[in-house]
């Protein structure tokens, strides 16, 4: 793979192929008369019919699962905009960095 | 001859005529302002083959020479951070044009304080000018930051400067125990007689006014000012304290640990480093308002140019932070667009602009897959080298590394989702600004150009970071014994 990307790297090959590819992607999303449609398209569901509603995924949902593993809800509290929280993680960096220094400086 | 040093004055000029510029002419205000931006970048360009036949330019206030008088000293590394500053402050004038419809008086007029502050800190070779630039541009931000008027942004504004106060209050309480200790604020001076007369005060002073650049550049833990502040402040600031904030409280780490102290930081820049890049790719993937999501974006990234510093992967730390630059106004760029479109910064009410919508569309792909660090694109190349230097000396820091690109894929793709697809309605064309439209593609281009042939600009990062590297060329050009 290295031996792939290292031939790739600093070659015109590589431009003009991420040019062609950028063009492609471009072009495709340039073209208004291209709009998907849940009335046009129906997605393929092994022959069950799905109702409009199930046909999108709608982005918190679909991102439900990445979020609920790195949650963290701790993080998330310390995070709300308080001010003395805020001051006191300071202190602990100044406090931080001024041992680090002491110590290993 | 030099021209660098006219940039202040400069500056302070453009300052000087917006304020006297009446408020019924408000086409003269971002006039003045571009103007000052402009000839300031005539001046860092004029100044260019200088620099690469010299390798450090000086300039004594006054003819006086340190350590009694102040000096500006330019060398490869800080000439491209003014470089950096001057595409920044373009791009942020030029989504203010549209952005900013009252008081622009007011607000250009603090707007160039703020960028007449960053260039004086990115250029001043003496730490006591350091503090007095930084407070200009932080004085600045703090009436920026309430400039809306809003009652959150002025709430914003209020916090932002007891933090901003409590981190200047470290910067000079850190003056005060260097020069107490070795008796001058010459940086060359100071890195002269730090090898022979260091004490514990020298020690303590520099460890808080690492603390006090360290708040500027929102590392963890000092980061928890920037989300609020961005998300409550006009975008064109954002991107000025996003990319240029970023830039120069990294540049003084940079200038303060190497050049001037020579002190082996490694572990405690690293420990920092791995906190800063996942709170801020964690946070940045549970948030849904699109200010909020690029503030902690940048905190993730602030955290691999640090991450590169530990490791010394001097080129990796330029590089990242280039390419930190360039991809942050593209997405501030998109954001403003986007943000002005649907009315709302919230993500989930965003959706259906992937039709329709090319250079749009284009330039967000190339600036997100730039940001997860893809193949071909300018940010594989300086996470490559961040890699490759851990994978050396520190393997797990490489492995946290990949895992927080994993985590970056996944913030960026979900902003790239919600904002082109999600809802799968078309959201109509979006009007985009000429001048926005010529900043993000060419930013765009160049995001390809340093992705494809990182060869190439890596031997140019390496000769940038070594110009900083070099401290007997600083300390002899800046004290006059060469």
């Amino acid at each position: 793979m290295i031996t792939i990307l290292n031939l790739l790297v600093d070659d015109w090959v590589a431009v003009s192929v991420l040019s062609v590819v950028l063009t492609y992607v471009f072009y495709r999303f340039a073209k208004t008369d291209s709009v998907v449609s849940s009335a046009s398209k129906k997605p393929y569901a092994c022959g069950l019919s799905v109702s409009p509603d199930l046909e999108i995924v709608p982005s918190p949902s679909f991102y439900k699962t990445i979020v609920s593993v790195f949650r963290m809800g701790a993080i998330k509290k310390l995070h709300k905009d308080d001010l003395s929280t805020y001051l006191i993680w300071m202190l602990f960096g100044v406090v931080f960095v001024s041992c680090y220094l002491f110590l290993f400086g | 001859m030099t021209y660098f040093n006219m940039i202040v004055p400069v500056l302070l000029a453009a300052v000087f005529f917006i304020t006297i510029t009446s408020g019924r002419h408000k086409h003269y205000h971002l006039s003045f302002a571009l103007g000052g931006v402009v000839l300031s970048a005539i001046f860092i360009l004029l100044d260019f083959s200088k620099i690469v036949s010299d390798k450090i330019m000086v300039y004594y206030q006054l003819g006086w020479k340190p350590p009694l008088g102040i000096t500006f000293s330019v060398d490869l590394l800080n000439y491209v951070v003014c470089l950096l500053l001057i595409f920044v402050a373009v791009s942020a004038l030029a989504i203010s044009r549209t952005e900013i419809r009252d008081d622009k008086r007011e607000f250009y007029a603090l707007f160039m304080l703020f960028l007449l502050g960053l260039f004086g800190a990115a250029m001043t070779g003496d730490i006591f000018n350091l503090f007095v630039f930084f407070e200009i541009f932080s004085i600045a931000s703090y009436a920026l930051v309430s400039y809306t008027g809003r009652k959150k942004a002025v709430l914003s504004s209020i916090k932002y400067l007891i933090m901003g106060s409590f981190s200047t209050s470290l910067i000079l309480l850190g003056i005060v125990f260097v020069y107490g200790s070795l008796g001058t604020l010459n940086m060359a001076d100071i890195a002269s007689k730090m090898a022979l007369s260091s004490t514990t005060a020298t020690i303590l002073g520099f460890g808080l006014l690492i603390s006090g650049f360290m708040f500027k550049a929102a590392i963890a833990p000092f980061h928890a000012w920037k989300p609020s502040v961005i998300r409550d402040t006009p975008l064109s600031l954002g991107l000025m304290f996003t990319a240029s904030g970023t830039i120069i409280g990294l540049y003084a780490i940079f200038r303060l640990v190497v050049t001037v102290g020579n002190l082996n930081l490694s572990g405690m820049l690293i420990a920092l480093s791995f906190v800063t890049m996942v709170l801020g790719a964690v946070l940045a993937l549970q948030t849904t308002n699109l200010k909020k999501l690029l503030a902690y974006s940048a905190i993730s990234q602030t955290g691999y140019v640090l991450l590169a510093f530990g490791l010394l992967s001097y080129a990796g730390f330029v590089y990242h932070m280039i390419n930190l630059v360039l991809i942050d106004i593209i997405l501030f760029i998109v954001a403003y667009v986007v943000i002005k479109h649907f009315g709302t910064s919230d993500l989930d009410k965003m959706g259906g602009l992937g039709v329709g919508n090319p250079v749009l569309f284009g330039s967000a792909l190339v600036a997100v897959s730039a940001l997860a660090g893809l193949p071909l694109f300018n940010g594989f190349s300086s996470k490559l080298l961040i890699y490759q230097a851990g994978i050396q000396v520190f393997p797990i820091a490489t492995l946290i590394a990949m895992l927080v690109s994993v985590l970056t894929l996944a913030y960026s793709s979900k902003m790239l989702n919600m904002i082109f697809f999600s809802n799968r309605k078309d959201s109509g064309v979006v009007n985009i600004d000429y001048d926005l439209k010529i900043i993000m593609v060419t930013i765009a281009v160049f995001c390809v150009v340093l992705g494809i042939f990182q060869g190439y600009f890596t031997g140019l990062m390496e000769i940038i970071a070594g110009s900083g590297l070099d401290r007997e060329l600083y300390i002899k050009t800046v004290l006059g014994l060469i």
